[in-house]
């Protein structure tokens, strides 16, 4: 179909009532294009190929990628350098022209592994299960293969890899030892596509996305970020043991009797600190914010001393 | 023979003592002045660095739009700061839930409509919902 034909049926389609959409599309200008016929014009579709999705929502933005930094030592106290699996992410929401959610993305990366303990990482998507139609998993941009959720789970779980130090290039304390060479760790993309369109409305103000590792010897071992409930397949035996405080009846979980978490989310890059440095010694700002409930130096993450961190 | 078993052994001990320094924790030495163990957290504090927030877009009138949701603090419209984008028409209202830092009090909210934008930036209230009115 030519251009000036997808412009003609726009703003059809805007001077009638349609019965099957929510929304009416915007109408068009004479010379705004709309290259595959979804009624977005092109400037504003993020998939303007592509007639099934226009619009992508971003976490933690469309310019950044966020950071899930783990102590994995969970429930006992470790060395606090959060560097023991570094994770960058990006998460999406795609949905079409009339707002609803076609697919899910998640491209998380592999960005330090401060530890010899073998551990995964697994994906906690909050939908209802059968929406799922198809998942598919690609590693370092290559050809994306079918996956499916865990099974005998009432989550829809994936995991993203059984074990960091498998994934490629991947070494024991590897972009966590001052001068050793940067490795750039394996990047996995995970994409769930849905048997049919469905309102954001679900996720409601959670998020769809919950990142989070395992032990590989003892995968009922997870650790999640505060606030986060541990999944069906988790060992609930661990759960307020050692130095964690989780309380799952309040929904106050994965923090220590002492109020410390075991993960840490930045909605942005992120220097780790080195093997074996505190957190409060790569970044001497956190005791001013942790101190003053929050209200002091909100952008610690953002000064760190420069020889106690990896870039 | 002996002694050329001798020298590999003592070639290859070495070398795996090298490799096995070079990634090891146990020659690390924390060096804090204070660890994040010896601070007083506050009661309930949340360590949360953002908060999920729901902006809600309505037209009261006129023709439908393309809704544009930015980071906080980008106004003008800049499609590398949209968060979120969708179709909003009158009587239908645009509802999506994004992530913003903790401390963010307001959202840039634009629409283009009938090729001209408009932009309002929407307060987020109590209960984390920022609502923009389009005339």
């Amino acid at each position: 179909m030519t251009l000036r034909f997808h412009i003609l049926i726009a703003l059809f389609a805007t001077s009638v009532a349609l019965t099957a959409q929510t929304v009416s599309p915007p109408l068009f200008n004479a010379f705004e294009y709309d290259d595959d016929g979804d009624l977005i014009v092109d400037e504003f579709d993020d998939f303007p190929a592509d007639a099934t999705i226009a619009f992508q929502t971003h976490d933690p933005s469309r310019s950044q990628l966020g950071r899930a930094a783990f102590e994995i030592d969970w429930p006992r106290r470790g060395d606090d350098d959060f560097n023991d699996l570094v994770l960058s992410y990006h998460f999406a929401e795609n949905t079409d022209g009339t707002n609803q959610v076609v697919e899910l993305q998640a491209t998380v990366t592999v960005v330090a592994i401060g530890t010899e303990t073998s551990v995964g990482a697994a994906l906690r998507v909050s939908l209802p299960k059968g929406t799922v139609v198809k998942a598919t998993l690609a590693r370092d941009g290559g050809v994306p293969t079918s996956i499916s959720s865990e099974p005998n789970t009432s989550d829809t779980i994936y995991r993203l890899f059984d074990d960091a130090l498998l994934t490629r290039d991947a070494v024991p304390f590897a972009n966590t030892l001052t001068g050793d060479p940067w490795i750039n760790g394996e990047r996995i993309e995970l994409r769930i596509v849905l048997s049919e369109p469905i309102s954001s409305s679900v996720f409601d103000l959670a998020s769809p996305f919950d990142l989070f590792v395992f032990h590989t010897a003892e995968p009922g071992r997870e650790i999640h970020q505060p606030a986060a409930l541990p999944t069906s397949l988790a060992d609930l035996d661990f759960i307020g043991t050692f130095s964690d405080a989780t309380d799952l009846t309040t929904g106050r979980t994965y923090l220590s009797d002492a109020g410390l978490p075991w993960a840490i989310d930045i909605p942005e890059a992120w220097s780790h600190p080195t093997e074996g440095t505190d957190l409060a010694t790569a970044y001497p700002d956190i005791v001013d914010w942790i101190e003053s409930g929050g209200s002091a130096k909100r952008d610690w993450y953002r000064h760190p001393e420069e020889n106690e961190v990896r870039p | 023979m002996i002694r050329i078993a001798l020298v590999c052994a003592l070639a290859l001990s070495a070398a795996g003592c090298k490799s096995h320094r070079s990634r090891s924790i146990q020659n690390v030495e924390p060096k804090n002045p204070q660890t994040l163990g010896e601070l007083a957290v506050p009661e309930d504090f949340d360590f949360a660095l953002t908060r999920r927030v729901k902006v809600q877009v309505e037209l009261t009138a006129g023709n439908s739009a393309v809704a544009v949701v930015q980071e906080p603090g980008r106004f003008g419209y800049d499609p590398f700061s949209a968060i979120t984008k969708g179709v909003v028409s009158t009587g239908s209202r645009f509802d999506r839930v994004i992530r913003v830092d903790v401390h963010a009090n307001a959202i840039p909210v634009l629409i283009y409509r009938d090729g001209a934008f408009e932009e309002t930036a929407a307060a987020i209230d109590l209960d984390g919902i920022a609502r923009a009115v389009f005339p």
